[in-house]
């Protein structure tokens, strides 16, 4: 009977145990030389007399002298298992690394490594570095974040991947902080990320958790509230200055009874247009909360007569035509808060007017398909097409070339948009300049 | 100090702006020429003949640190005073109306005599001979 060595499936036992098959120790050697399990033999002194390469792999990895079976076992790292084999004087050994046993009060690396697997599951991106700030490892949402593969950054400078990261810096901070664990913000890639660093120590090192979450979002929106108060400080700035002005040119100054007149005009716009501008911030902030807890069905077709009849003054000062094509009542419904949606459509019509001299402005109220239409139109001034796409933005103002500026905060249609947004609401505009715009507001149809 | 009168142009996109200037400004060595935006300013800096200028940073259309680069870059107005008008009195702020080329930097609200104040001294420094350099 013979037995074909084929990469170590053939089994040891099954050969040595074969009378018919007989070795010398170098054919011995050679053979176990071929196997995939690491095996060695020793001689009954226990002293290794060969082993072949998986086997001195393995001892090797782990640092150990290859010269005596009871070190091997005394390292505490290696399983040795006698072979059933008769070889003579000699025994042989199969060879595995021993599992490692676990402390009890300190976090191992595999308990390390437990966490990313934990965290591969949660959003916030977990990355396990040494203390010379080498990469261990990282979780998949990291991966994500630092736009790496973690594979290929294993073993690589934090500062690789995340060019923020000040290794000193950092890692001084963490260990010299008692209770509350540091927090840095990282820019990368576009991104702004806030991380917060934990010490971990293995019992023969330490290991640093870096978590990372995506603030971008929140860094956005302080860069708009940021934008827009240095906005409102110029816009305020203006009307403040020139009723300052008008107002010590009244005290200090000689003025003819027609630059009076002009000076208490001119202040008492200014003044109003600052009470508007306050107004307008007023809403800005509440907009930049969540207002949908405060919806309620709202009767559109009520609620654009209630507009209507506020600004017919208005448009009687401007000699604008104003009206109103409604739809019968009942059929004009939404879901929604009735003040913040009747100050965008006293916005859109105030606006109309505002752009219009001498002409007119109809409000329409149509249905189509599940959405509710409020139509302003006029016949003023146009916008540019090249302003069209900004006219959302605040403190843009649309300027008449023939005429004075005309006063606002101009917060006017960037709240329109804002409150349309919260609304799940679309705005739509058509302007041609020099024959007018149509706005329409589109709103969900409410169907109890 | 002062001999002749000399042209200013004031650019602000606010009609009440620019009144509450003219009216400040009467009876003063200033004779006042108006723009209410960019286009405006760049077209009258061409058929006057200007001495200073008095810009608002703000302005909705063409922005005032473009309108100064643009008259800078008119061999007319290249050494003409610019004095810029901002409500935000902050680093980046003179930082951006300098590198656009702005002699000085004035904060709103301003009253009459800091204005003259301001004027006349940046048409000193002018007429004494200096370039039209940053002096904020």
């Amino acid at each position: 009977m013979m037995y074909n060595v084929d990469n170590g499936r053939l089994s040891l036992v099954n050969i040595m145990s074969d009378p018919s098959i007989q070795f010398t120790h170098d054919q011995l050697f050679s053979l176990l030389g071929e196997f995939a399990e690491a095996l060695l033999v020793a001689n009954d002194a226990g002293h290794i007399q060969y082993m072949n390469p998986p086997a001195q792999r393995l001892v090797g990895l782990l640092g150990l002298k290859d010269c005596h079976v009871d070190e091997l076992r005394h390292s505490n790292q290696l399983d040795l298992e006698p072979l059933p084999v008769d070889i003579g004087a000699l025994c042989a050994f199969r060879v595995s690394a021993r599992q490692m046993a676990q402390p009890d009060n300190i976090f191992h690396r595999q308990q390390c490594q437990s966490l990313l697997d934990l965290g591969d599951r949660i959003p916030i991106g977990l990355v396990a570095i040494d203390a010379d700030g080498q990469v261990l490892d990282f979780n998949h949402t990291a991966e994500t974040l630092l736009g790496h593969p973690r594979t290929r950054a294993r073993g690589r400078p934090i500062t690789n991947l995340l060019t923020d990261f000040d290794k000193e810096r950092h890692i001084a901070a963490v260990d010299s902080t008692a209770v509350e664990p540091a927090l840095f913000t990282y820019r990368h890639r576009e991104a702004d990320l806030l991380g917060q660093l934990f010490p971990f120590d293995t019992g023969t090192s330490t290991v640093y958790l870096l978590s990372l979450i995506d603030i971008t979002p929140l860094e956005k929106h302080h860069a708009i509230r940021t934008g827009l108060l240095r906005l409102m400080i110029h816009d305020l700035n203006n009307p403040l200055s020139i009723a300052l002005n008008f107002s010590s040119l009244l005290q200090h100054s000689p003025v003819t009874t027609d630059e009076t007149h002009q000076a208490k005009a001119v202040i008492a716009t200014q003044l109003h247009r600052m009470q508007q501008l306050l107004k307008d911030l007023s809403l800005l902030d509440q907009l930049m909360e969540n207002i949908k807890q405060s919806f309620e069905v709202v009767d559109l077709d009520i609620m654009v007569a209630i507009v209507i009849n506020d600004l017919v003054p208005y448009a009687q000062e401007h000699e604008v035509n104003l009206r109103l094509n409604p739809l019968p009542f009942g059929e004009c419904r939404t879901m929604g808060n009735e003040r913040l949606l009747r100050q965008a459509v006293y916005n859109l019509v105030e606006n109309a007017i505002k752009y219009t001299r001498g002409g007119w402005v109809r409000v329409t109220l149509r249905p189509k398909d599940e959405w509710l239409q409020v139509l302003v139109a006029d016949n003023g001034i146009g916008i540019p097409p090249d302003k069209q796409p900004y006219i959302h933005r605040p403190f843009f103002r649309a300027q008449d070339p023939n005429g004075p500026h005309t006063n606002g905060s101009g917060l006017g249609l960037s709240l329109v948009h804002m409150i349309a947004r919260q609304h799940d609401a679309r705005v739509w505009l058509h302007s041609i300049p020099g024959s007018g715009s149509i706005f329409a507001l589109h709103l969900k149809s409410y169907e109890p | 100090m002062v001999d002749r009168n000399y042209t200013l142009l004031v650019v602000d996109d606010e009609t009440e702006a620019l009144d509450m200037v003219r009216l400040m400004l009467r009876h003063t060595s200033f004779e006042i020429l108006t723009a209410s935006n960019g286009e405006e300013a760049l077209a009258k800096a061409q058929s006057h003949d200007i001495d200073i200028v008095l810009l608002d940073i703000m302005m909705p259309d063409i922005s005032g640190v473009t309108v100064c680069g643009h008259l800078r870059a008119n061999p007319r107005m290249s050494k003409v005073p610019i004095v810029m008008l901002t409500a935000l009195d902050d680093y980046a702020t003179r930082r951006k109306a300098m590198q656009a080329g702005a002699t000085d930097l004035i904060t709103k609200p301003v009253a009459r005599e800091e204005l003259l104040a301001k004027l006349n001294g940046v048409m000193a420094e002018h007429q004494a001979g200096s370039q039209a350099v940053w002096r904020g």
